[in-house]
Order: structure tokens, then sequence, then C-alpha cells
């Protein structure tokens, strides 16, 4: 019996090539690399002699491994099959498939023999590029790429951008953890930190910068600054932790735009371009009082300046005040503030007084600049000469009431304010009734002499009438020694005078004569009707601060007394020539200048001329707080410069007292 | 002009002394923002210029020189336009990608400058072509010449024959260091098996078992020639697979951080 | 595509044989079929004798799918035949039913061995004695010839074949290819190529080298052999052929070899000589001289009429029209207006003097020297090649350092010749039907000097290569171009101030010697003093130093060499020598002195146009001291640069390997600024001293591409670059001809996704020449193979493309005679 050996190639182009049988007459075949084998298959997975090849039978062959190795038939891995012609069976060995059938013409057996398609080789030049050049070990630069940007920027812009869309205004979110977070350039100021995670809070809508608005609604003071800083603030239910500082803007929006001269230097003016541009102007609270800065230390911070982070904002000034108030009048038209280029040309202080002679009823505040000398009708009549001269009755009763002997001095009647700063008010019941007495007779309590009422004639006249009408006995004990002027003592002349007159009546009219009590300091208006009592008397406007606008600082020790500790009030105020109450006895601008602003001062700690020793942007009527930490910088109501001339008298209410 | 760039750019952060401190929010740091924004998009576009070829007047040389300098003169820019000031925002995250871009791109700047040589001399005149077909000849030799061995000496050549991964894993490519070649694998079991079993006693004919030994050794040695080209060439392109993807993340990060600033205005 | 002779046809051949026809047509390529095909359908009797046994053998052993293209295009076709640009397949159908269906009467297996008889009685005898009576002969049987047969015996046995059309056809055999040549070769390779085929192959070579084979395929077949893939017998040859074994004559004695098939390729005898033997004479000796033909093809011997390839047209448009016009002609209608009419009347429309075609055939013919020996019909086949130009008085014809090889012929007026760029007054006056241009025609160089026309003229520009058919063809235009290009070189030698006359004798005694590469003219040391003028080709200079030969400089073609010994006197100072194959005029040193003594000027002149090269000289005798150093270096590698062809380049591609980081920007760019295909292969060449010189196109002096290209497709453009235009018919000599491997055949890639697309998504292949994968997947029908070259960017505003896009400035291009020179010196070693 015969086998008939067909190998079967793949050629280049495809398409088998059947080669030309060999026919082997025998009756078993081995198969296998080598050699001598029959069947021969030149694969390194195929043993030397694998497997023979035997024909049993017609039709039915054996296939039999030589080794261990198995071979494979219809997808099981065998060592030994009898397998039948007629259905063509196909054994493999490695690579090799040996297809066995029955010959048509004889009873020869026909072995196809084919190698499967391989694997291309790892070193097909198909490889050059994933073998040379790097890419295939490790991710490609493109899925990385986009996966990074995309996550950029969803992380950083999306992811933002919605919760900033999504979010609730009005609530305060200071627990949660926000999107936004990550766009912070710094960190906020103590005072603000309770805000930290709310961008919203100030930053309320998109490309818009931080408007004034947003800073107001916590910090506008408004009429009751008290209220102000409780409603203000909870309105808004922060729960910032410390106490809102309440300012007054500057001046209108608007006027505050006209009156910002445009830049001279070129950068400067490209600068407002921009600005303008990207609606970022320089006038804005935010422009001023930079936050996202509080882990920066001060300019030039030495060692002890306060511990970051910052209590408040950064502060830096975008403008000078010369910038804006050396043209004020061109820029805005219309203004009541003097412009004021530099220190040197600072105008004249303008006091405020009243203008009007007594006997207006209505009187008209006004300010008017000291170079017109302006005359104060204050409706007293007081001499600072008399009081202050060494010589003469004042002194010696001065001399008496006091252990010591001496004049009176300034500090006897102008006692410092708390802070010392300014001056308390000058009241009668203490500044003058130890002299000018309103006792009128003994038997008040605690054995202290009975007194007028101050300030008010009418229950003058009925205090005096109930006392007398009384049937009140004469003054039995006599009273000795030397007494003050007043009361007893006229009274004894009245009585003397009058001796047939009715008491209380009598002694009533005495009491506001000209040459009575009260006209000693006031103008007393007699009754139209003689038979009644209406007296009256005219009303006073005494003066606590002539410079609304302005700040000074009595408690500086150069403003106080010299370098002997000698009082030095009347280098400033020339009282001791003054005889009238109607002076305005306030230095000249010149005499701050004397000081102030010069290289060569008489004092050598004179402060510099800047307009911060005196006025500040908020409250111009006083110098802004030094340092940081101030907390307790009070708000001062200050009138926009537009309706500064109308609201004088509005401005008097700071300083003027009227009874 | 990059150097000039960067001198410019240095001294007026050194004169304009910004209260209360240097950062991208004052003027000259916008004016700092917008060049090295405009730079980064500029140097980005580079992987676009040198792919596309147009007939005009160029050279491909100036554009990469200008790459090189500017990119560099950019970490200036962008450092002084952050004022020397971080956090941990999307500001700094953008400065620190576009830090690393930078660097990356030097390690590649270096590369550039000195691996040429060696590339050049380890390969002489062979074309990377060349080289696998030599292997894959040595592989057909192989396997011919294994046909006459026993079924535990062919199994080691196909080891080398079938196993052998020339590039390897990246950390090959890095080290150069092949451990688990299977060729060597196959060269080392041959020696033990020849020193386990007498000389006498080998099935085979050693002629065809010294052949086969030979044959491995001979595709060791181009193996490793072939293997220190690459070691080359990945190091002259590894640091592309930082500096492009980052490049993207930075474009993204350069866009967020310009949009949330003037976003939070 | 077998063809049963149709009896239906009128004469019904074959049974007669004593039938005398009207024409017998002698071979049925693509103007003998045409022929016969128009015959049979204008009724006139007719018989095609075809020696195979299939129509149009030549085209029919095309290899299989080839495409053949249908040029040229403005050229109507006349035939009866259908013929346009298709695959071989479906060209050699349309034939073979175009033949059956117009009834022509063929017969196969016919080779005609004699004719005898005249006009109107022609005996034709074939190789098996049959014999054929015919009034008019037409021969269309090509140039192919027969192929040399196998003398040993046993050569005629049914195994033994001289062509191989499918190599894949094979398997299971022991072949024996005999004979060494490029086809051989070829063949051999082929057949062993797929080892599925299990084909024995062995190569018979009678010599011990394979000096007559290219490069490339001798080292594919030795490395075919030391893959064991192919036998190699060298100085064998066979004694004996039997069934199934060959007999092989060896060094060590005669061997009895196993062997089923023997495929000889002993060459073809030419037909020329069977066509003499007919009594047709041919217009030259030259090897590629054609018969001398009528207007009407008929040859010297009447009644005898030749078309097609052995008359002279390649291209098969053009042998078919031939094939139906001869028959018109014969059959009486002379008036035939021939197929290119249109096509030439288009091309000299517009000319003054209102001349018909025949007129200006006739013209030119007369007027133009180099033309005179030309036949009309010869005019009619150069015409389409060459441009007839008028020019107004002053009008620049060419600028000096222009590119351009093409010879120009006056045919009236007269031009002259700027001699002295320096001072344009000076010039030379060339008078009517000379010649001018021969110097950049013969060098291959750029033009050496302006030529103005001196008066309103008429010029015939000649391009390179229809002017070198031209002197192949026509003895005395060979010998006046070579007259006047010697005459004119040796007076440029010496600018102005020298009148023909002057050197009447030194010509006499002058010669041309063409000298092979690395052959000596000039050795140092000797005594002679001729001069010579390098008239194509270039050479190197060399010193003796310390032993060493060190390169000195490199001689570009038109420069002299000799002239220090010469004027100096004194022994030979250094060696010159062929870099490449050139060719010298050789100038008696004699003679020449008298000249000179009679010029003494001239002396002055020879000495200051040394001064360069003295400059030179000193600086080797500066750098004689570190030798080793620099001058190795420098020597060395202007060695290898030359071997790297760069001596005949005009522009070459180089890469500084220090700076190259393989990035293949290079490549990259090449192929996208060129329709997808790279021309250059940066990795492949050689490299020395980290100067890499990549596969690119040297664009060659004298391109060894241009030597045979049917549709005359490659040209030098004007920025020097050799190109190809795309009236290339894909046969592939030019790629067989390159021996830089520069040429490849390739059809355009399909169009790839846009770079962005690329950049962003990773659509398509990206940048860069497709891998082959990629190109078959996205391949589109109608893209059909073209040879394709670098063309220099030529047209780009840039410069080539390699350069500006690569990214280190690596990529450089020189010229020798700028890189070849002390720049070489100046870039320094490593």
């Amino acid at each position: 019996m015969t086998f008939a050996i067909r190998t079967i190639t793949r050629s280049a182009t495809g398409g088998d090539i059947v080669h030309r049988p060999q026919l082997f007459d025998a009756d078993q075949l081995t198969i296998g690399r080598g050699a001598d084998c029959e069947v021969r298959l030149p694969d390194l997975a195929v043993n030397l002699r694998h497997a023979m090849l035997k024909q049993t039978g017609p039709g039915t062959v054996l296939v039999e491994s030589l080794a261990a190795e198995p071979f494979e038939v219809a997808g099981k891995f065998i060592t030994r099959a009898e397998l039948k012609l007629s259905d063509t069976p196909k054994l493999i060995f490695g690579s090799h498939v040996l297809a066995l059938s029955a010959s048509d013409e004889d009873d020869s057996v026909l072995v196809d023999v084919t190698r499967m398609e391989s694997a291309p080789e790892a070193a097909s030049a198909a490889n050059e590029g994933k073998i040379f050049s790097l890419g295939s070990p490790i991710f490609g630069k493109r899925p990385v790429a986009w996966t990074l940007a995309v996550v950029a920027l969803l992380a950083c812009l999306v992811w933002p951008i919605a919760s900033f869309l999504s979010q609730d205004r009005t609530i305060h979110r200071a627990q949660t953890i926000s999107a936004d977070q990550q766009w912070s350039t710094g960190p906020l100021s103590k005072s603000h930190a309770f805000l930290g995670k709310n961008c919203q809070a100030c930053h309320v809508k998109a490309f818009v910068s931080v408007r004034d608005d947003t800073c107001l609604s916590c910090h506008r003071s408004t009429a009751n600054p008290e209220a102000a800083r409780t409603t203000t603030a909870n309105e808004r239910n922060w729960d910032g932790p410390e106490k809102v500082t309440l300012v007054r803007e500057h001046a209108a929006h608007d006027r505050l735009l006209r009156a910002m001269p445009p830049p001279k230097d070129f950068i400067g003016q490209i600068k407002v371009v921009f600005q303008r541009q990207f609606d970022h102007n320089s006038e804005r609270c935010a422009s001023c009082h930079l936050e996202h800065l509080a882990d920066t230390q001060p300019k030039g911070a030495v060692a002890g300046t306060p511990a970051l982070p910052r209590a408040i904002p950064v502060l830096r000034n975008t403008e000078d005040c010369a910038s804006c108030h050396a043209k004020l009048r061109r820029s805005l038209g219309s203004t009541a503030l003097r412009d004021t280029p530099d220190w040197t040309h600072h105008p004249e202080f303008r006091p405020l007084i009243a203008r009007t002679p007594i006997g207006q009823s209505q009187p008209i505040f006004d300010r008017i600049s000291l170079v017109q000398q302006p005359t104060d009708y204050t409706g007293l009549i007081f001499s600072h000469k008399e009081h202050l001269s060494t010589v003469g009755g004042v002194a010696r009763m001065a001399a008496g009431l006091r252990f010591a002997g001496g004049a009176l001095n300034c500090a006897d009647c102008h006692r410092p304010n708390k802070g010392g700063k300014g001056f308390e008010p000058v009241k009668m019941e203490r500044d003058c009734a130890s002299c000018h007495s309103l006792a009128f007779a003994p038997g008040g309590p605690g054995g202290a002499p009975r007194l007028l009422p101050h300030g008010h004639p009418d229950q003058v006249v009925a205090t005096l009438q109930n006392f007398y009408g009384g049937g009140g006995g004469m003054g039995g004990g006599g009273v000795s020694g030397r007494q003050p002027p007043g009361f007893l003592a006229q009274l004894g002349r009245l009585i003397s005078y009058h001796p047939e007159s009715g008491a209380a009546t009598g002694k009533i009219r005495a009491l506001f004569t000209p040459k009575g009590l009260c006209a000693e300091c006031h103008t007393v208006v007699a009754p139209a009707d003689t038979a009644t009592l209406d007296y009256k008397i005219k009303p006073i406007h005494l003066t606590d601060r002539y410079l609304p606008r302005g700040d000074f600082n009595h408690d500086i020790p150069e403003h106080k007394h010299d370098a002997a500790g000698k009082p030095t009030c009347d280098n400033c105020h020339k009282a001791v020539d003054s005889e009238v109450a109607n002076e305005v006895l306030l230095p000249r601008v010149s005499e701050c200048a004397s000081c102030h602003g010069k290289t060569k001062a008489k004092i050598e700690t004179a402060a510099s001329g800047d307009c911060v020793e005196c006025h500040s942007f908020h409250a111009p009527g006083m110098a802004p707080p030094k340092g940081d930490g101030d907390k307790d910088h009070p708000a001062v109501a200050m009138p926009d410069a537009v309706t500064a001339d109308k609201t004088v008298a509005a401005a008097g209410l700071v300083g003027r007292r009227t009874f | 002009m990059a150097l000039a760039l960067c001198a410019v750019s240095i001294a007026a952060y050194l004169m304009i002394d910004v209260e209360p401190r240097p950062r991208g929010g004052t003027m000259y740091g916008y004016i700092l923002g917008t060049i090295g924004a405009l730079l980064i998009v500029w140097l980005s576009l580079f992987g676009i210029r040198k792919r596309v070829i147009t007939n005009g007047v160029y050279s491909l040389k100036a554009w990469l020189s200008a790459h090189v300098y500017l990119g560099a003169s950019l970490l200036v820019i962008g450092t002084l336009h952050a004022g020397f000031h971080f956090g941990w925002n999307v500001h700094t995250l953008a400065y620190g990608l576009m830090v690393l871009v930078i660097v990356s791109g030097m390690f590649g700047a270096t590369a550039y400058t000195v691996l040429p040589r060696e590339l050049s001399a380890n390969r002489g005149e062979t074309t990377q072509k060349q080289w696998l077909e030599t292997i894959r000849s040595l592989d057909a030799q192989l396997r011919d010449a294994a046909q006459p061995l026993d079924r535990a000496e062919a199994d080691i050549v196909r080891l080398s024959t079938e196993k052998t991964d020339i590039g390897g894993s990246l950390i090959n490519r890095l080290t150069g260091q092949y451990g688990s070649c299977s060729t060597r694998r196959a060269v080392e079991e041959l020696a033990r098996m020849r020193r386990a079993r007498p000389q006498n006693a080998i099935a085979t004919p050693s002629a065809a078992v010294d052949q086969v030994d030979a044959l491995l050794k001979r595709k060791q040695e181009t193996l490793a020639q072939a293997r220190r080209q690459i070691r080359i060439k990945t190091f002259l392109e590894i640091w592309l697979y930082v500096h492009v993807p980052v490049t993207f993340a930075l474009l993204a990060a350069l866009t967020a951080h310009i949009l949330s600033v003037f976003f939070y205005w | 595509m077998e063809v049963v002779p149709n009896f239906a046809a009128p004469n019904w051949v074959g049974v007669l044989m004593a039938e005398k026809y009207r024409i017998a047509v002698v071979g049925s390529g693509p103007a003998g079929l045409s022929a016969a095909s128009h015959a049979a359908k204008i009724g006139v009797s007719h018989i095609l004798l075809e020696k195979t046994d299939h129509l149009s053998d030549t085209i029919y052993s095309y290899q299989k799918k080839k495409y053949v293209m249908a040029t040229p295009v403005q050229l109507v076709l006349r035939s009866d035949l259908g013929f346009q640009a298709d695959y071989r397949e479906a060209i050699l159908g349309v034939w073979n039913e175009g033949v059956a269906a117009v009834g022509a009467n063929v017969k196969y297996k016919a080779e005609v061995k004699a004719i005898t008889g005249e006009k109107g009685d022609f005996t034709l005898t074939l190789t098996n004695g049959e014999t054929i009576q015919a009034e008019t002969i037409v021969l269309g049987i090509g140039l192919q010839g027969n192929p040399n047969l196998m003398r040993c015996p046993g050569g005629n046995l049914p195994h033994v074949q001289y062509q191989l059309s499918d190599p894949t056809a094979y398997i299971d055999e022991h072949i024996f290819i005999i004979g060494a040549g490029d086809a051989g070769i070829e063949n051999a390779l082929g057949l062993a190529a797929d080892a599925a085929q299990a084909n024995t192959v062995s190569i018979v070579n009678r010599s011990p080298d394979f000096s007559r084979a290219k490069d490339a395929n001798v080292s594919n077949l030795m490395n075919a052999r030391d893959a064991g893939r192919m036998n190699i017998f060298t100085e064998a040859a066979p004694t004996k052929v039997e069934e199934g074994w060959i007999t092989l004559e060896l060094p060590d004695g005669e061997s009895r070899i196993k062997c089923d098939r023997i495929i000889a390729r002993l060459g073809a005898s030419a037909p020329r000589k069977l066509v003499e033997s007919f009594g047709v004479e041919f217009t030259s000796d030259s090897r590629d001289a054609c018969p001398t033909l009528t207007e009407q093809f008929e040859s010297t011997a009447p009644g005898i009429y030749v078309i097609g390839a052995l008359a002279g047209y390649p291209l098969i448009k053009h042998c078919m029209n031939q094939g139906h016009d001869v028959v018109e002609y014969i059959n009486g209608n002379v008036g035939l207006e021939p197929a290119d009419e249109p096509m030439l009347a288009s091309k000299l429309k517009g000319l003054p003097g209102n001349r018909s075609v025949s007129e200006w055939l006739q013209f030119l013919r007369d007027k133009v020297e180099v033309l005179n020996g030309l036949s009309t019909l010869q005019m009619r086949e150069y015409l389409p090649g060459m441009n007839v130009l008028a020019f107004k008085a002053n009008d620049v014809i060419f600028e000096r350092n222009a590119v351009g090889s093409s010879l120009f012929g006056i045919a009236s007026g007269s031009v002259k010749v700027e001699i002295n760029p320096a001072n344009p007054a000076i010039t030379i006056p060339i008078g009517a039907s000379s010649i001018f241009g021969e110097a950049g025609l013969i060098s291959g160089r750029r033009r050496n000097s302006t030529i103005r026309a001196a008066e309103d003229c008429i010029v015939v520009e000649i391009p390179r290569n229809l002017a070198l058919k031209l002197m192949a063809s026509v003895q005395d235009a060979r010998e006046t171009v070579n007259r006047i290009q010697i005459e004119r070189a040796v007076l440029r030698v010496f600018g102005s101030g020298l009148s023909p006359s002057d050197i009447g004798d030194i010509l006499a005694k002058s010669k041309v010697l063409s000298v092979k590469a690395g052959e000596t003219i000039i050795k140092e040391g000797d005594e002679n003093y001729d001069i010579f003028v390098i008239r194509n080709g270039s050479m190197v200079v060399e010193r003796e130093i310390a032993g060493k030969p060190v390169f000195i400089s490199y001689m570009p073609a038109g420069s002299i060499a000799g002239e220090i010994a010469l004027v100096e006197g004194g022994r030979r100072t250094a060696t010159v020598r062929a870099a490449i194959r050139s060719e010298v005029i050789k100038l008696d040193g004699d003679v020449f002195r008298i000249m000179l003594n009679r010029k003494p000027e001239l002396v002055a002149k020879l000495r200051s146009d040394m001064s360069a090269r003295r400059a030179t000289n000193d600086f080797i005798e500066k750098e004689k001291g570190n030798f080793t150093g620099v001058l190795d270096y420098y020597t060395n590698v202007a060695k290898f640069l030359v071997e790297q062809g760069v001596g005949e380049a005009t522009d070459v591609l180089l890469i500084d390997e220090r700076l190259c980081v393989g990035c293949d920007n290079c490549e990259k760019a090449c192929a996208d600024s060129h329709d997808g295909i790279s021309r250059l292969v940066r990795e492949a060449g050689k490299t020395f001293a980290n100067l890499h010189v990549p596969t690119s196109c040297r664009h060659c002096e004298h391109p060894h591409c241009m030597t045979d290209c049917p549709p005359n497709a490659i040209r030098r453009g004007p920025d020097g670059e050799v190109f190809i235009d795309d009236t290339c018919i894909g046969c592939g000599n030019c790629q067989r001809f390159c021996p830089y491997g520069v040429i490849k055949m390739d059809k355009p890639p399909p169009k790839k996704p846009g770079l962005m697309s690329w950049l962003l998504f990773g659509m398509g292949p990206g940048p860069g020449e497709p891998d082959t994968a990629w190109k078959e997947a996205n391949a589109k029908p109608g893209a059909h193979k073209q040879a394709v070259k670098c063309d220099m960017c030529s047209g780009k505003k840039g410069g080539p493309a390699c350069v500006r896009a690569c990214p280190t400035g690596a990529a450089i291009r020189v010229s020798p005679e700028n890189f070849l020179s002390v720049a070489l010196l100046e870039r320094g070693p490593e």
C-alpha cells in the first residue's frame, strides 16, 4: 500500500502552490522533524521522530506518538488515534496540518501537508516604528494630552463656573467647600476671613469688578451709626466676628470721577484707558483696599510688625489729595471747597461762626476766613482779658477762692475732653458758678444755699415768687466777712432801696435789671407789658468746634506746653487781650505752618505738612487712624462736597450749641 | 532676542516697585501676563509649524532656536508675572505646568545636542530595517540549524526565535538592561545543558549545537547593538511624552487662569 | 489571447500558398498590427508575419498587470485598432479582438530569414523554409531583435527558453539561467524570490565576475546565494543539454547537474544586420542610428518600408499611426498628411515668415548645419522635441550661469557671445547655420557665457537627449559639434585675444581622450608638459605628501590642467586623475609653447588664473606639519564624497550626523511637498566622519537616468534640477540606469486627512509618506506607478523642503566645486 505526500505552500502573491507528490510504498510512515522521517515537518515544535502513521485496514489509519508529546486531532491533544479516511481527518503537528484522505483512483493514502499561517515575526519590517521609536511601551502623547487638558478644564473652569451659576447668593456657605476656592489668589485679611468660603459675597457678577455697593452693603454709615453696625451686617446675615467699620463716601461717585484729573504721564493715561475699558477704575473701594494679600508683609516691614495674616485689607493709595484738590474748582465747576495744591498754599482757616448780631431770631451760621477777622455773635458778655488778668477783682477773688493765691488760667474753665484732643464744653454751673453764684438764700438742702435755676428765666421767677410769697422770715444770721459778688449782697442793697415795695416782685424785677445779676453775662429782654414779669434772655451761641473739616490734637505735648512744661495756649490763642466774647481766638494757618511742613522747624519733632495730619479720606474732619489695627475708627458724618454750602448749618450741628 | 526680553523684563521688574508687593494684578503684571500668554500660545504652535511644509522661505532650524530661547525666557517672564508668589490655586497650577513643560524642553534640547553623535557612532551605516533583516535572517538560520536538534534543545531555540522582544519595556529601553531577554536566556540554557551532559551523551551532532550556539551569540550581538540604538532614540524621544501632553494641559490651565481672573475681577 | 487566423476574411489565406500579397507586414508589434488591420480594413490583400505564437511579443512579454501609458497625449490616434493607457492584458485583449474583427490575416510562428526580389515581386523566406510572395514589404520588427541562441547540443530542446514573462509560474523545478547580465540576474532573482515555489535556481556566468551587471543586482544576487536561495557558477559554460539534465564546463572539469528548465539570457543580436541584408541602408554606423527613410517610410530598398521602433519611434502611438499611414501610402494615397501634422503646425505657429510645416522642415534642415544630414522623416521625428525660436536683435538667448544643456542651431541671422562677464561689450559673433550652447551640451554644466541675438534671428533649440541622438545617428553632425566644441573650449581657456586662426595648429595636434574613473592624466613628478582641457566629467588633483596622496582640489568640466608645468616649466607638481569617467582634450605642449611665445600676454593671464590653485597649495604646505590631522580628514572626506558620486553631482544633499537627531522630518517634508512620496531615504547611504550621504538625487552633470527615457520625460529644469514630468510611462528605465538608486517607481498615495485632524484626533497616518499598510488599505483605483525622484523642490521659493524642514540644520545641500574645497577644510575634523 502507498502513501502520497503532497506539500502545499502559500506563494508570496497568495494562492496555494501544490507541489508534486512524493510516493512512499510502505505500510507505515514516520512523522517528524528528523531528516529520516518520510513526512518531514521543518518545525521546531515537532519532535525529531514525533509520530508514526500506519494504515490498519482499508480506509482506516492509526496515528501514534513515538514519544510523550501528543498531536492534535479535532481540537484534542492525544498520543494515539484510530482514524477513518472517509471523514478526512486533520492532524496538527506544531504549525503543520496533515490532511488525510483516500485517493480516488487507487487505495493509496493522500497526505496533504500545509503550514498554518504563523503570526508575523517580531522583527518584521512592519514593526520598525514600534520597535525603534517610543510609543508602544508607554501611552501615546495624544490621549494623555487630551485627558490632562480636559481634566484641567473641567476641574479648574467648568466646575467653578457651574457652581457659581448654581449658587443661592443669600445663604452664607462658610462651612461647605466651594469649587471656586482654587481661583483665590491669596488669603483674605482677618476681618474678611469669615467670607473666605463665599467668593460671591464680593464678586457678585461675573466679569464685573468688585463694586462699591458691595462693600457699602456692610460698611455704609447711616444717620444712626450704631444701628447701622448691627442692621447692615445682620440683614445680610454674615456672622462677621468683628464690628464693621462704617464709612461715608468721600464724595458722590460721579463727582469723584470728575474731580480726578487725567494722569499727565503717557503710561498713566494708557492705564486709565484700560481701566475704563475693563471697567476696573481706580476710584473704587477695592482699588485702595486690596484683599487677597493678607499674607504679605507691609513694604519695608521690620520686626515687630503685626503677625500675618493682616488684620484688615492692605491699603494702597491710588491718588493723593493734591491730585484732585489742586484744581477742584476747575474739574468740578461748583464746589465750596477751596483748591489746595499743597500745604504751603493751604487756604486760611474758615471758622464756623454765627454771623448775625443779637436780636435777630434765627441765627445765620457761616464759615468765614480768618482773613476777614470775623465776629462770632455768641450773645455772651464775657472778657477773657478781665478773667485772665493777674491784677484786679477777678484775680483777687480767684486768689480768695483758692487757698493758694493767683489769677485764673485757661485750664480753669477749658477742661480737656476724654482723650485730650479737644476740650469739654464750658458749663456755667461748673466753670462760672463758683464765682458767679446763683445762691439767693440759705437753707438749701444739706445747709447749702438755695440756688436759682440757670438758663430758665421763667423758673427763676417762679422760684422767687413762692419763696418770698410764703412770707419767709428775714435773714436772721448776719453774713459776716466779705461776700462774693452775688445775690445776698445785692439783696441787702435791694431791700435797703425799696423798703416799702412787695418783697417777691421787687426782688425779681431787681434781678433782671441791667444792673441785675443775669445781665452780668447775658442780655436781658424786659417784658413789653411792665405789669408782667415775663423776662427773657437773648440766646447764646457757643462754639465747641470752629473747624469741622480739620483735626487738631491739643494733646500732643508740643502743642500743650513748652520745654519747661509751661502751658502754651496763648502761643496760638490771643485770649489775654480779648475783651469781648465775639472775638474768634483762632490762630492763622500760618501759625501751624511755622512748625509744620518746614524742613527746619522750631521743633524738630514737628510732623510733616501732609494733608493726612489733619484730614482723612473718608472723614476729612479728623486725621486718619494710625496703623492697621485701629478698630475704633469712628464713622464720621461728612457732607458731600456738592452740598457743602447748604449744609454748613448741618455742619454747625457738629460744632455749635445754642441755648 | 530672548535674552533681551528677559533682561528688559527683569530690569523693569526691579525698577517698578509695586505696592504692596509685585503680583499679576498690577499694570506691569498684566503686561508680563499678556506677553507670557501670547508666548505660550505661539510656542505651542511650533508643533504645527514643524509639520506644515509651506513653500515660503523659512528655516525650521531658526524656528527651533527661537522656540528654545523664547521658551527659556518664558520661565523668567512667568516667574516675574507671579511675583515669586505661589499658593494652592489654579494660577500656580498653570505656572507649575509651564515650568514642567520648559524643564522637559530643556532636557530635550540637551539630548538633541549631545546624543546625535552617539546615535551616528552606534549605527555606523546600518539602518533600522537592516537590523531587523539581520535578526530575521538569523532567526531563519537558527530554525534551519536547529532542525537536527532534539526537542529540549529545539525548545531553547524557539525561546529565542519566538519570544524575543527586541524593543522591550520602557524600563528596558531607558536602562538598556534586558535582563530577561529570551535570547540571552536561550544562550545560558544551552550552555547549562551542554555542561550538564557529558560530550559523548549528547543525542544530536555537536556540530549543529555549536552552530546554533554561534548563531544565538551573533543574534545577541546584533540585538545589543540595535538596543543601544533604541536606548539613544528613547532618550531623544521620551521627553516629548512629557513636553507635548503637559503643553496641552498648560493651555487648558492657562485658559482657566485667565478666565478666572476676569471672572472674579 | 489565442487568435485563430480568420478564414472568413475576404482573402482566404493559407488555402492558396501561391498567392502574391499586395503587402507583407513583418512583425506584429503595434506598428505591424496597425498596418495589417488597416490593410484588412480597406481590403488590401496582405499577410502579417509574427515569429512567435502570439501578437505583439514585446508588449506580451511585459510583466503581468504592467500599466502601459499612451503618450504623447496631444497626438491623435489614426489606427483602426484601439489604444489607450491601460494594463498590458487589456491592451493585448483590445488588439486581439480588433485584429480578429477586421479579419487581418495573421501567420504565427513565421520568422523571416531572408528577402529577395525587388519592388512588386518580393520573396520572403521563413526560418521553416516556407516562402511568401509579396509586392511590398512593411518592416515593423522593432529593436528587440532575436535572442542569441544556445549553441551547445540540445540547445533547441523545448525546455530551453529565451525569456521569462512570469517567474511565479514555475514550482519545484531545477532552473538554470545562462548569462549573468542584468536580465539574467533579474530573472534568477525573480524565480528564487519566493521560497514557497521551492525552485532550485542556478545562474551560470561565463566570466569570473559580474562586470556587465549593475551593482545593485549583483549584491542582491550575492545575498541570495548567502541565504542559500541561489547557486552561482562562474567561469562556467553549458556544454550539453538533455531532458532533465545540463552539463556544465567548470574550471575543475565538467559536471552533469539536474535541470528541468533553462532560461538563456545571452543578449540579442540587433535586427540591423538582418535588415541591412534586405538591402536597407542606415543613416550612420553608430549603434542607435536608424534606417534612411523617405517621408513615406520607404527605405533605400524600393518597396520595403520601415516603421515603428526600428524607424526610430519608440512610442506605441507613433508606431500605430505609422502602420496606418504606411498602408495608405502604399495604397497610393501619397498626399496623406502625417498624423503629427497638426501637432507640428501648432508648434511652429506664430513664427515669422509664414511657412507651411513641410516648408519649415525644409528650411531648418537646409539652413542649420547640424541638421543637414537628416531625412525629412527624421526632421518630423525630431521637430516635436525641438523648439524653433525667433529672437529680436539683442534679445538674450541664454544668460551666463543659466542651467541648460541644449544645443542651439542658427537657422537665420546671427548671435554674439559675451566672453568677458566683466565687460559685455566684448563679443564674438557666431554666424548663420552654425551652432552654440555646445559647451553646456558636452560638459553638462551651466552656461559659461551670455549669448544675445546680434540681429533678428531664428534659432532651433535641440534638447540634450535629442542632440545626443542626432550626433549618434548623423555622422557629420557629430563631427561638427565636437570640432566646434573643442575649438571654443580651447579659446575660452585663454579668454579673449585669440582667434581660431591662432590655435589652428594646436587643434590640429589636439586629441580627445576618454578617461576611466580613477585613471591619471598627469602624474606628479613627470617631465612632460602637455596641457589638458576637461571636456566633461571631473578631475581631482592630488599631491604626494609623506608618502600619502593628499587631496588638493576638484576640477569641474571646462577647467584646464597641467598649465603650471607648461608655464613655469619643471616637473609636474601634482597628480590629476578622473573622479568619474571623463573626456579630456589633450593639447600638445610644444605647439602650445610656440604659441605662448607669440603671445606673451597669455602667459600673464595663465599665471593669474593659477593664483587660486597656488593658495590651496600654500595651505597644504602650511599644514604639512600636522598631516595626520586636518589633511588626512580632508583627503579622506574628499575621497569618500567623490566615491559617493559627488564628483559628477551638481547639487547633493548631505547630512551632518553630528546634528541629525533622526526625526526624519526631511523625509516627511519631502513627501508632504511632493504628493505624498518621499524622494529621499535619510537613513540609507554611506557615512564618513559624521558626513552622511543619504539616498537622494545628486542631479548629475550627465544624468544616467536620462540615458533611455522613451517619452523623454526626464529633463533638467531652470534651477539645474533633473526632474521627471508626468509624461512618464513608468517603464522603469531610469530606475535601472541610476547608479545611486535614488529613483523609485511608485504611485501617489491616497489623500490623507488634514494635519489638524491627525494632530488632534489621530486621523490618518500623519505627516510624511504613509506606510504601505495604510496605502493599501486606502488605495484608490486609477493611480499608476511612475518614476519619482528629487526635483530639488523647483518652483518652491523656499528652496528644498528637506533643508528647510531640518530642525537642527543637519541637512545641507552642496555643489561639489564649492564643497570639495577649503570650505571642507574649515569644517574641520571631529
